[in-house]
């Protein structure tokens, strides 16, 4: 409220002193127009006074003169009039007694009379000792001095009427101010208040508050101003929320691309990270934001590309490859700045995970050529054996039969790999009607016991069934599962040391049917772990072509399994030896048939 | 603090940060080829160490230049001072990098000796302890720091087992002789790796409570020759 007393006391001392000018000046006029009018007065009484003593003078009559002083006196209130001789003597007087009165002769005004500066004057009197204003003219007739007559009339008189202009002045004056004061108070008001409001109401603009209703700023003079702001105000208004709708548009877009995005600024701090971008760097995006890039990630390559991206103005790229794991992390990077005009203010860092991809290329490569290379060598067999039997009639017929038994070994050999390759697709084909089919693992599980029993037999390996007692329902297609059991048991047997005891059992574990295969074989290193599902994968490349694999085996067991919706699993150390298995789904509403895990189990 | 001295002490942490980033990806490459049997990665860490070397100097120049013209006091002198420490910790598990992938090299042109050695659990510790260590840097966190210290002592125990394991093997046969001394020393270079990354979690510690606890550990287990 300073703003209002300032305009207020402004226009108030404004005010104030022009009132007190005037006043000064109307006293001034006032009492000047007072004493005027007393001067006329008491020159036009007193020439009455003096008319009218002409005849008592001229006959010395001072009875006569004594009763037109009284009745004049009578009718012209306070003042006092005097007949005076020529000589000085006091004829009469309208409050004196005549005889106590000395002679006048010598009295200031009686001396004035005949002067042309002949004025009233205050003196005090010696008969009334009362401050009175005197004034006396001659009585003449025809030359000859016949008296004086003269008039007095209080200065008090005078004094209260001078009092009583002032205080006429002087309320006046108080009204005007007072009027004054109400019109600067208006005046501040109507000045300040608009001020006020629209000073309220940027403020709550600045704060990001609601704007109070303005309405004494929109009328007035600072309309104009009012309505610019407001419709300012709008307008920034909209814009920040269409901003902020972009901003939240983009943030959702960024944090959910698969993409790894990280924002920094020309100091290289962090400004913005998406979720992926979190997880390739293993950091948080409350840790990462205002923090300088190379505090988040150790890895100098990718701070090395950021810097040059900002400190040439020109994106980069690159395609770093970080070893780990079992398999090496690909991540490809590109970097551009973001110029705003001429400078670089920052820079953007777009991090795409490139591993699974640039696994599945090899996967794929690495089938094609595999496909080739398993077939190409019993073919190049078979095409040797038969050219030596053709090109050479006289052959004797048991080296004959023995290049024609090859021939035939060579044949059988591709015809497993193409039935493997054949198995491989159809696991891998999605639809397939005949996997509804309700089974027993059980049954499943001793039919492919009973397959590897020649084997077995054959390797002099002990070969152990443990079945639980009651049924394990699940849905599948049977000739695969049985192909996948039989697959899993010829490994074990195969890669096991000779006379090395192998397991088959199947149970109920954590609500899946497991089927497991145990052996006490060489062991599998932690590194190959995830790559023997793969097809055409193999832990010891010289022994298992040896060993008579196809290489598709486990490719196949992995596949049937997804495609009847379970999983396969690993656990091998190396020297120890490997526990395969495959985690199946219960056939569902098939749940109370099922024994419990604990059933004793029997023992094939 | 001046903006200048302010400007130098941020460079400052970017080149040492820079520095554990490159050895931390050459201990990790080293370690990698050791346990895959990788010779690419091996050589990649052979050829980096020269880029470690360069740095390092350059962080030591950057210190001293820092001491001369700003003449920190209380905990800039004590930021610095650590900074020279773990700079020259960082150089050495450069070299001793090195010296694993060096060794890795020879092992992979050699049939592999099927022993339970447990040389994926070690150089997984010493990734994590250094990677740890240089977080505590970062951060200033002492607790981290004091956990990079605990978990030294598996890395001497696997060392010992690895200690014998490889003298048993030895005396079994003069065919493993060479493989299980190559062993026997990336073991031993694992093993002081660890030492100095102890060493770089001690000067964090240093670093953010100004307390030095160098030789106050209860004493490591006896090591074997």
């Amino acid at each position: 409220m300073t703003g209002f007393w300032k305009v207020f006391g402004a226009t108030a001392l404004a005010v104030a002193s022009a009132l007190a000018v005037s006043g000064l000046l109307a006293v001034g006029v006032l009492s000047e127009a007072v004493d005027r009018q007393l001067d006329r007065r008491m020159r036009s009484e007193t020439a009455l006074l003096a008319q009218a003593a002409r005849p008592g003078l001229r006959a010395g009559d001072e009875a006569g003169l004594a009763e037109l002083v009284r009745e004049l006196g009578a009718s012209l209130d306070d003042a006092r009039l005097t007949v005076v001789a020529a000589d000085g003597r006091v004829l009469a007087d309208s409050q004196g007694d005549t005889r106590l009165m000395d002679n006048h002769a010598t009295r200031e005004e009686i001396l004035a009379a005949r002067r042309p500066d002949n004025a009233p004057r205050a003196r005090v009197s010696r008969t009334v000792h009362e401050e009175l204003f005197y004034f006396a003219l001659p009585v003449e007739e025809q030359g000859r001095l016949l008296g004086y007559a003269r008039m007095a009339v209080p200065v008090a008189d005078v004094r209260e009427e001078h009092r009583q202009v002032g205080r006429a002045v002087l309320g006046a004056g108080a009204l005007a101010l007072l009027l004054g004061a109400l019109a600067a108070a208006l005046l501040a008001r109507s000045v300040r208040r608009p001020l006020d409001e629209l000073t309220r109401y940027v403020g709550a603009v600045e704060c990001g508050a609601p704007p109070p209703p303005l309405a004494h700023a929109l009328r007035g003079d600072l309309a104009g101003l009012a309505r610019a702001i407001v419709s300012m105000t709008r307008q920034l208004g909209e814009r920040y929320e269409r901003i902020a709708l972009d901003q939240a548009e983009i943030l959702a877009i960024v944090g959910s691309m698969d993409e790894g995005v990280l924002a920094v600024d020309v100091r290289q701090q962090v400004t913005l990270l998406n979720p992926a971008a979190a997880r390739l760097l293993q950091t948080s995006e409350a840790a990462a934001r205002g923090t300088p890039v190379w505090e988040i990630t150790r890895v100098p390559e990718i701070t090395d590309l950021l810097a040059r991206c900002l400190r040439t103005g020109s994106p980069a790229f690159l395609e770093l490859v970080l070893p780990g794991g079992p398999h090496d992390r690909v991540l490809r990077l590109a970097a551009s700045p973001l110029s705003g005009g001429q400078t670089v203010v920052g820079g953007v860092l777009v991090l795409q995970d490139l591993t699974g991809m640039r696994r599945l290329e090899s996967v794929r490569r690495d089938f094609v050529v595999n496909v080739s290379h398993e077939l190409k060598t019993p073919l190049t067999a078979l095409s040797g054996f038969l050219d030596a039997s053709l090109d050479d009639p006289d052959l004797d017929e048991q080296r004959r039969l023995r290049f024609l038994t090859r021939a035939r070994d060579a044949t059988e050999r591709m015809i497993a790999i193409v039935a493997d390759l054949l198995a491989l697709a159809r696991a891998e084909s999605p639809e397939h009607p005949g996997r509804e089919s309700p089974l027993d693992l059980r049954e499943l599980t001793a039919e492919s016991h009973a397959h590897a029993a020649d084997l077995a037999t054959l390797r002099g390996s002990p070969l152990q069934l443990d079945l639980p007692g009651g049924p394990l329902p699940v849905s599948g297609d049977r000739a695969e599962l049985v192909t996948a059991i039989d697959n899993l048991l010829d490994n074990a047997l195969r890669h096991g040391p000779p006379g090395g005891a192998v397991r088959l059992a199947a149970l109920l574990e954590a609500g899946e049917a497991v089927i497991v295969v145990e052996d006490h074989g060489p062991g599998i290193p932690a590194v190959e772990q995830e790559r023997v599902w793969e097809r055409f994968y193999r832990v010891d490349k010289s022994r298992s072509r040896e060993l008579g694999g196809t290489g598709l085996g486990l490719a196949i067991v992995r596949n049937v399994a997804l495609a009847h919706g379970g999983r396969v699993s690993l656990d091998s150390e190396v020297g120890r030896g490997s526990t395969f298995r495959i985690h199946l789904p219960l056939r569902p509403g098939a749940a109370h048939d099922v024994s419990s895990g604990d059933a004793p189990a029997v023992r094939a | 603090m001046t903006k200048s001295m302010q400007e130098d002490m941020t460079l400052l942490k970017q080149r040492i940060l820079r520095m554990g980033g490159l050895v931390e990806e050459a201990t990790r490459a080293a370690t990698l080829a050791l346990t895959q049997r990788r010779v690419d990665l091996a050589t990649r860490v052979i050829e980096a160490d020269d880029a470690i070397d360069m740095i390092e100097l350059d962080v030591d120049e950057e210190c001293l230049r820092i001491l001369a013209l700003h003449q920190p006091v209380a905990g800039d002198l004590r930021y610095i001072t650590a900074v020279l420490k773990i700079n020259n910790d960082l150089e050495r598990i450069g070299d001793l990098a090195c010296n694993v992938a060096e060794r890795a090299i020879d092992l992979a042109r050699r049939e592999p000796l099927v022993l339970p050695l447990r040389f994926e659990r070690m150089t997984e510790i010493v990734r994590g302890q250094l990677h740890d260590a240089l977080d505590a840097l970062v951060n200033r966190d002492a607790g981290l720091a004091r956990a990079v210290l605990a978990r030294d002592r598996e890395i001497n125990q696997i060392h010992r087992q690895h200690f014998e394991l490889l003298q048993e093997s030895m005396k079994a046969g003069p065919d493993n002789v060479e493989s299980a001394v190559d062993l026997l020393s990336a073991s031993r270079q694992l093993e002081r790796i660890g030492d100095q990354i102890t060493n770089i979690a001690e000067d964090v510690v240093f670093l953010v409570e100004g307390r030095v606890i160098r030789h106050a550990r209860p004493s490591a287990p006896p090591q074997p020759a």
